[in-house]
């Protein structure tokens, strides 16, 4: 670890320290050929990173990781937190795409496709939902024909996050129409950039941070990457969404002390004081309601949260993160209400943005359905 | 559903309702915005709704919610508000007179010196004839009356997330005709009359709200079933209910409100109405699930008016506090 706080001291580039935003899994740069986030420090630090596989610290080197434990992995982090340093990369491929894929890809499919994630050269973003099929994930309809090696996909996804500047897609299709319709299901990597994958975006209320719809007209992907093996790709589907909700619940766990600065510093500007306690005790105690749910959520994610199979819990943590963000940001906008409510305004598209976090990865009540039914035994 | 108790009233709404219907629907505040309108609003309906009389210094306070609950339906631009309180501040008239009223709480960034005058969220301020600067000393208000392009006279519009038109004014009042005082019980009384009509916009805004989310449970299936089948969500509409149920109580019995609970009836209608617009707006794009994130779609203009519209003429906290002082505790 001495070599490695030097090793940072060399060569975290200075622009990016004390500039995390603390926002976790999804706080940083998110890579890919099509990067629309880039900056020369950004990518001077991923590189670094990348060639010490320090982006992906657990995986093995063979797969463009560091091979270090998880405790070696968790102190690393912490050594970037105490200096406000970003991840150096970000994203669905490094959340949630790469540790399905470490569980249940082949070995030609990790050796050919996590180094991509690891080094950030590919972006992926996640193909579940279509117009039909939301909550009730299982019955999407995307077709997905096999010819030989090939695959061949038909069909519409929607809400994919940030497909307009992703390289691949993790899509769910079908490959059966017999049987239960999760029988039917299969886990697939596919290319977007080819002529049978139409990309439109779609306009977010927060007018920010768009996602697509995305039109399959015989698409092709390669039958080597299905994961998981055909018709069995709902296994990989609900392994992955446990660990997208960590990650979702997670997004505000790992930096409580700039949080804690951030709705405190936007207290003191609104009753204009410099320091002491809050003279004004509604408020007061509405910000402290929420550091604390907000430390109760840290607390249950080092307790629970970490693991390589996220089960049920990962609804805890999904319900109560995104619940105690959209607090935090509807508290942030009450204390700057007076000078703000403008569009444009960050404080403004936080809040709107974060009321997609009880509907994405799974709504809030499904996932209190799965709490009560496979939690607590409570069957319909 | 709708304020009227009467069969005028009811004639009211149904004529308002039918005109916001026609020629405001929600959807024209994206075209606003994409166009960058400044005035966002329909002169032509506005010659319209004035025609008609809504402008009528006749009109009870009753009447005007009546009205203002059918346009805060559509979430409708039109000056109805502000020519109401101006109004009641400097009589009737023919010119587009917008209010750019105190705070209801000072907050630092709101800078007002003796010599400038600086106001947020003044609807309208960018198409009106008149800004009327309102300053309270001691035991009365002057009313400052600038008209459009005064020399002393800044006007910036804001893009308010709510895509409403507002903007924020500043004015040397060192170069200002003497202003015209009134008494703070009577300017106190204006600016109630205009928070409850206020209060009738945000409950029109709240029913249409969940009427759209009753229709999207009542359309929307997944699991081979309507959404709205599942008793989790049954639940929650029947809540959203109860707060309508209220909030509509509230705003009632502010419309018609006499001289004696005016104030406390304000206080307790803008408080409710604040919760309650919220609330259903955030339940609203919850059970519409990913749909409702988008721009494209109605319901999320009517979280963001409702965010706005909490913080115009005095938030929750404010009027709550208030309603502790006026009840003597
Ligand atoms: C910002 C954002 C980003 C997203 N990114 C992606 C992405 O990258 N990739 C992707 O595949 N998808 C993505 N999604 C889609 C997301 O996963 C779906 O929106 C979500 O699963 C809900 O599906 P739906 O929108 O069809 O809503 P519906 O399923 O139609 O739900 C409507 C309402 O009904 C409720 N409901 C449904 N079934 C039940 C039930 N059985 N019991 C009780 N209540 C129920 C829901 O909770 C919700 O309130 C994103 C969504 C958003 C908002």
């Amino acid at each position: 670890m001495d070599e490695i706080v030097k090793w940072l001291d060399e060569n975290a580039p200075t622009e990016l320290l004390g500039t995390s935003r603390g926002g976790g899994a999804f706080d940083g740069y998110w890579g890919g050929r099509r990067a629309v986030d880039s900056t020369p420090a950004r990518l001077r630090w991923l590189e670094v990173c990348a060639s010490r596989g320090l982006c992906a610290p657990t995986w093995l080197p063979a797969y463009g990781g560091a091979g270090l434990s998880r405790e070696e992995a968790a102190r690393f982090e912490a050594l970037l937190r105490e200096r406000g340093l970003p991840p150096p990369l970000v994203g669905f491929g490094l959340a949630m795409l790469g540790p399905v894929l470490l569980e249940f890809g082949t070995e030609d499919q990790k050796r050919r496709h996590l180094p991509g994630i690891a080094s950030g050269q590919i972006r992926w973003c996640q193909g579940y939902s279509e117009p039909e099929a939301g909550s009730d994930l299982a019955a999407l309809a995307c077709k997905a024909e096999i010819h030989d090696e090939e695959i061949v996909l038909t069909g519409q996804k929607v809400w994919t996050s940030h497909a307009d500047v992703c390289d691949c897609m993790f899509a769910l299709v079908r490959t059966s129409t017999k049987g239960r319709k999760q029988e039917g299901i299969s886990f697939v990597l596919v290319d977007l950039e080819q002529s049978g994958v139409e990309r439109r975006r779609i306009r977010l209320i927060s007018g920010a941070s768009p996602f697509c719809e995305v039109f399959f007209d015989e698409a092709r992907a390669k039958l080597s990457d299905l994961v998981g093996g055909r018709d069995q790709g709902w296994t990989v589907a609900k392994a992955l969404l446990g660990h997208e909700r960590t990650a979702i619940g997670s997004a505000i766990g790992s930096q409580l002390v700039s949080l804690e600065k951030a709705l405190v510093g936007a207290a003191r500007q609104h009753l204009g004081v410099d320091d002491g306690p809050l003279p004004d005790g509604l408020l007061r105690d509405a910000i402290a309601r929420c550091l604390i749910d907000e430390r109760c959520l840290a607390l249950t994610i080092s307790r629970v949260g970490q693991s390589d199979r996220p089960g049920p819990e990962s609804s805890v943590l999904k319900i109560a993160g995104s619940e105690i963000k959209q607090r935090r940001h509807a508290l942030m906008m009450r204390l700057t209400a007076g000078e703000g409510l403008g569009a444009d305004d960050d404080v403004t598209r936080d809040w709107l943005r974060s009321r997609a976090n009880t509907i994405e990865g799974g709504t809030t009540e499904i996932q209190l359905n799965i709490i009560a039914q496979r939690v607590l035994g409570l069957s319909t | 559903m709708s304020l009227a108790n009467t069969d005028e009233e009811r004639q009211m709404a149904e004529l308002a309702t039918r005109l916001f219907a026609d020629h405001a629907p929600p959807s024209r505040l994206r075209r606003y915005r994409d166009e960058h309108d400044a005035h966002a609003y329909d002169r032509g309906l506005w010659a319209k709704l004035v025609e008609l009389g809504f402008l009528d210094s006749a009109l009870s306070l009753a009447e005007r919610c009546v009205l203002a609950e059918a346009a805060g339906s559509v979430l409708a631009t039109e000056p109805l508000g502000v020519s109401w309180f101006a109004m009641d501040l400097m009589g009737p008239g023919e010119r587009l007179v917008t209010v750019a009223h105190e705070p209801m709480s000072r907050r630092p960034g709101v800078v007002s010196s003796l010599d400038h005058l600086v106001r947020r969220n003044v609807a309208h301020a960018v198409s009106a004839d008149v800004t009327l600067f309102t300053q309270m000393k001691g035991d009365e208000v002057s009313l400052f009356e600038v008209a459009a392009g005064h020399e002393a006279l800044k006007v910036e519009a804001q893009q308010r997330v709510d895509l409403h038109p507002a903007a924020i004014v500043c004015v040397d009042s060192t170069r200002l005709p003497p202003p015209v005082s009134l008494s703070a019980k009577a300017y106190d009384r204006a600016l109630d009359r205009a928070t409850v009509v206020l209060c009738a916009e945000m409950l029109g805004g709240a029913q249409r709200a969940f009427e759209l989310t009753l229709d999207y449970l009542k359309t929307r299936r997944q699991f081979g079933v309507l959404i709205g089948s599942f008793q989790a969500l049954q639940h929650r509409a029947a809540r959203l209910f109860v707060e309508l149920a209220l909030t509509r109580s509230a705003v009632s019995a502010a419309a018609r409100a006499d001289e004696s609970t005016l104030a406390v009836l304000t206080s307790v209608a803008k408080a409710r109405c604040g919760e309650t617009f919220l609330r259903v707006a955030e339940e609203a794009i919850q059970l519409h699930g990913g749909i409702g994130m988008t721009d494209e779609h109605d319901i999320g203009l009517y979280l963001k008016r409702a965010m706005v519209t909490e913080h115009l003429l005095g938030n929750g906290d404010e009027h709550r506090r208030r309603f502790a002082t006026l009840s003597g505790f």
